[in-house]
């Protein structure tokens, strides 16, 4: 009997327990105070608590009863303000890289040709080059304020119509990558921390291992080889028609996205439900006579957290690492448009890029926030912890 | 105790994690079981043309952004005044015929019956609208280059007269598809700003028109059947960007692209061995050359400029960096370039009285040492990050230049930068890679030669000024007789050797993979200077 309890606590558990410590308190810690779990921490530091007094605070949406209405109110305002700087301090620093950036426009327009003093100075106007720098980022945020991104230069299209026809490809393989990821990471994570120690954890955290340091491109290849070219299950590259025949398309790139973050949220599980399954109330809980499966499910709800954070930093992992697998895949992407962008100089494109990705990374964030509020009682957004 | 069932219940729920991750597994499975039923849906049916081009475009007017690709893309749809014959001389297009009536003045005579993609007919009006485009004050064109000259455009009837400000031979050139794609007035007026966008695309007369574009992912093109060549061979014609080349691989291997353009020299065995796979080669009219500062110290030093020539192994490179797949630049312009002007044994005798610097490191070192900087110096050289075959010669001629005392960094940069690098005439030393948009063969050599293109921003990034050769150069412009102009041109180039402020490398070749369904009975450096896909035949 006692061997069988080893089953959640094997004898060599010490050493194994402390680095897996180390793990589950270390990165998932770390990203906490760091990333997305900083503004709410904030906010339960009491400061808030002097607002909760009912119909005090004008965010809190005119109810009237509710702590936790204007907690929520708060939490949100004070999170748009934040995100507003952010976008801000990242709209001028690609401005001023992008100016210091080697190349000129209106070079790259006219290539190797000669140019004429006539042309150049025709396009510095056209682009307003010929502008001092404070000027030329003015003119561009008073743009987009009047809700006008501007027009492409490389292309000559309106950056809004670009970004539309290519947000929903990103948004849908970077989507369908973590639902793989987390389908395929988490259960094999649950799968080593239930069986620490054996053979199936090794298999599972090795893996793990080989998943985060395999490059995506080598892995997109890879997967052509087997699965395109040789076994001819999927389509070598290009977006499809229709629900269906995307969902085909994309399911290659998905993976080949997927198995780098498989190896975090394996990592991140494996660490967070170990710990759990170490804690007094899983051996009360058996105590009292809850099966194995009631009481994983104790621990696997309290070890949502760290699992949440994961999947939060896959996801936004996955909309900035894109780039490589839509080269692979001759996927028309925002990846492939940044990159096309930065090296031109494409200033519109690439800001408007730059504040798309630092909207669509704090709403990630403000997402796994309220996932932590769901998933665990104890946190409150904007309000107390109890 | 009440651990008892904790193995059973984990070894279940593993089980259950395992048959969600089967599941998953499953699910792609079966897509691809329902759809491989039907037919493949690349080449299935013969009236559709799969293309695999290398690179997206960003525009579909190649006066926007006049890439390789741009072009293989817009002259399926439109066309110039001229055209280019598969010998490199100038042929009818647009224009039925034309006639230089003087030095400065050029007539053309448009086609009639010709209708636009759109059903409206060409006019004269239609031309002048087009050549405005690059020719009016403050054009932001890519093409303003070649019309700087253009005093007036006039149309009277069905004749286009244009008049230059100075006499220059190589304008007549200009109306030909490197540098001029007819569209119509109505078009230029209402599209704007939008012409080569997605919502805007462009209008032709050629014998297709595009139905959709979506950079970096497809272009698609519908047969224009009105088109006064006749009817083009396929009905549609699809044209992917896939920028990954193991990837265009796959998709010639797996049938699902009939027609790849650029395949690369290291993989042209592996596509050769696909069964049905044509990959024909051709001179692409390109240029790679070494240039040399003359403004600059130490290369203001001939003998600085000798040495390093000679320390240059042109036939080791072309054998093992471009394996075989092009030829040792004897000079600036490729022998396919001189259609019209001379004929090949000319052009033959020509290049045999070129002087040359041959791989000899001994002379190379004997060169060195009477120079300015006898025991060596250290440089650095800089080739864009897309030609990565120019960054292989250049640490072949590095590892040479070392033996004699010369230390050359080479440095891989964005070819963006290389480009404006080029521009700024600071550097010692350059990778110059230049594609021809014309088959004239003066466009590079004045751009390379003439000291008039010396200076910020010129063409002539040796800053080579030497008063006899621009001289030579200013007279073939002037020259309306081409005989005399190529001799004048010949004359300079073997007057410019002797200088050596170029070392040319190689003249490039692309290679073009043609898949079992599709044959092409002519191919040449010029194939793509033309609609064409109309050359193409469907095999069976």
């Amino acid at each position: 009997m006692a061997g069988r309890n080893r089953d959640t606590s094997p004898p060599d558990g010490e050493s194994q327990e402390a680095h897996d410590r180390v793990q589950g308190d270390g990165s998932p810690g770390d990203v906490l105070g760091g990333g997305p779990g900083g503004v709410f921490q904030g906010d339960a530091s009491g400061e808030r608590a002097q607002d909760d007094g009912p119909g005090e605070d004008p965010q809190g949406g005119g109810s009237g009863g509710g702590a936790r209405g204007s907690g929520w109110g708060g939490f949100l305002g004070r999170r748009l303000l934040g995100t507003a700087v952010v976008v801000v301090l990242v709209s001028v620093g690609v401005f001023c890289l992008l100016y210091l950036a080697p190349g000129s426009v209106q070079q790259t327009l006219l290539g190797t040709r000669p140019a004429t003093p006539e042309t150049v100075a025709a396009i510095q106007a056209r682009y307003h080059l010929d502008e001092p720098l404070p000027v030329q980022y003015l003119t561009w945020l008073g743009g987009v304020l009047r809700g006008d991104l501007g027009v492409s230069i490389r292309t000559g299209s309106p950056v809004a119509d670009m970004i539309g026809e290519r947000l929903p490809l990103t948004l849908a393989l970077t989507g369908y990558g973590t639902l793989l990821a987390v389908l395929v990471g988490v259960p094999l994570g649950i799968a080593g921390a239930v069986r620490r120690g054996r053979a199936t954890d090794r298999f599972v955290v090795t893996a793990g291992v080989v998943g985060l340091s395999a490059p995506p491109f080598a892995v997109g290849l890879l997967l052509l080889v087997v699965f395109a070219a040789w076994l001819g299950w999927f389509p070598v590259y290009g977006t499809g028609e229709g629900l269906v025949d995307r969902i085909w398309h994309l399911t290659l790139p998905a993976a080949a996205l997927a198995v780098g973050a498989i190896g975090m949220l394996v990592r991140f599980s494996r660490a967070a439900l170990i710990r759990e399954l170490d804690q007094d109330y899983v051996v009360f809980a058996r105590a009292r006579g809850l099966g194995g499966a009631g009481a994983l499910a104790y621990a696997l709800r309290n070890s949502l957290v760290p699992i949440l954070t994961a999947a939060g930093l896959v996801v936004t992992g996955m909309l900035a690492g894109t780039v490589l697998v839509e080269v692979t895949f001759a996927l028309p992407g925002l990846g492939s448009l940044l990159v096309d962008s930065v090296t031109f100089k494409d200033v519109p494109v690439v800001q408007a890029l730059a504040l798309l990705l630092t909207l669509l990374i704090a709403a990630v964030n403000l997402l796994v926030d309220v996932g932590y509020s769901l998933a665990d009682p104890r946190v409150r957004l904007g309000g107390r912890t109890s | 105790m009440a651990g008892l069932p904790d193995v059973a219940l984990t070894r279940r729920s593993l089980l259950r994690s395992l048959a969600v991750v089967g599941g998953l597994a499953a699910v792609p499975g079966l897509a691809a079981c329902g759809t491989s039923a039907s037919p493949a849906p690349a080449s299935g049916k013969a009236e559709v043309l799969r293309v695999a081009l290398p690179s997206s475009i960003g525009s579909l007017d190649a006066s926007k952004e006049a890439g390789i690709m741009n072009y293989v893309v817009a002259l399926l749809c439109q066309e110039a005044l001229v055209g280019v014959g598969q010998d490199g001389s100038l042929t009818p297009a647009l224009a039925e015929s034309w006639e230089r009536k003087d030095p400065k003045t050029y007539v053309y005579k448009v086609r009639s019956g010709v209708t636009f993609a759109d059903g409206t007919p060409l006019t004269a009006d239609d031309v002048v609208a087009s050549l405005d485009l690059h020719a009016k004050k403050g054009s932001t064109s890519a093409y303003a280059y070649a019309y700087a000259n253009v005093d007036t455009i006039k149309a009277d009837g069905s004749t286009v007269t244009i008049t230059l400000k100075e006499p220059d031979a190589s304008f007549a050139w200009t109306p030909s598809p490197g540098t001029l794609q007819i569209t119509s007035r109505k078009f230029v007026e209402t599209t704007g700003e939008n012409i080569g966008t997605p919502a805007g695309k462009i209008l032709g007369t050629g014998p297709y028109r595009v139905t959709e574009f979506a950079p970096d992912s497809h272009v698609t093109l519908e047969r224009n059947d009105t088109w006064w060549g006749g009817k083009a061979p396929y009905r549609q014609i699809r044209l992917d960007f896939v920028p990954e080349e193991s990837t265009r691989l796959l998709a010639m291997r797996g049938g699902s692209v009939d027609v790849a353009l650029n395949v690369p020299a290291e993989q042209i065995d592996q596509w050769k061995a696909i069964t049905g796979v044509e990959v024909r080669t051709a001179s692409d009219r390109s240029l790679v050359t070494l240039a040399f500062n003359t403004a600059k110290k130490p290369w203001n030093d001939l003998h600085v400029r000798k040495a390093v020539a000679h320390a240059v192994d042109r036939e080791g490179i072309v054998r093992s960096v471009l394996r075989g797949h092009g030829q040792v630049a004897l000079t600036v312009p490729d022998p396919a370039q001189w259609g019209g002007v001379l004929d090949e044994a000319q052009v033959k005798d020509l290049y045999g009285r070129i002087p040359q610097y041959g791989f000899d490191l001994a002379k190379a070192k004997e060169e060195l040492s009477f120079s300015s900087v006898p025991n060596g110096f250290s440089d650095v050289l800089t080739y864009p990050s897309s030609g990565p075959q120019l960054g292989r010669a250049a640490l072949t001629l590095a590892e040479n230049l070392r033996t004699i005392g010369i230390t050359l960094e080479v440095k891989e940069i964005p070819l963006e930068q290389w480009i404006a690098e080029l521009g700024k005439h600071d550097s010692g030393v350059y990778l110059g890679w230049y594609f021809a948009t014309t088959g004239d063969p003066s466009e590079y050599v004045q751009q390379l030669l003439n000291g008039a293109y010396a200076g910020e921003n010129g063409s002539n990034i040796a800053e080579y000024a030497n008063a006899e050769v621009t001289g030579l150069l200013d007279d073939a412009k002037k020259s309306t007789d081409d005989a005399a102009r190529g001799k004048l041109l010949g004359d300079a180039l073997v007057r410019a050797a002797a200088d050596v402020p170029y070392q040319p490398l190689w003249w490039g070749e692309a290679a073009t993979a043609f898949g079992p369904k599709v044959g092409t009975t002519e191919f040449g450096p010029y194939f793509f200077v033309a609609p064409w896909a109309t050359k193409l035949t469907p095999r069976s």
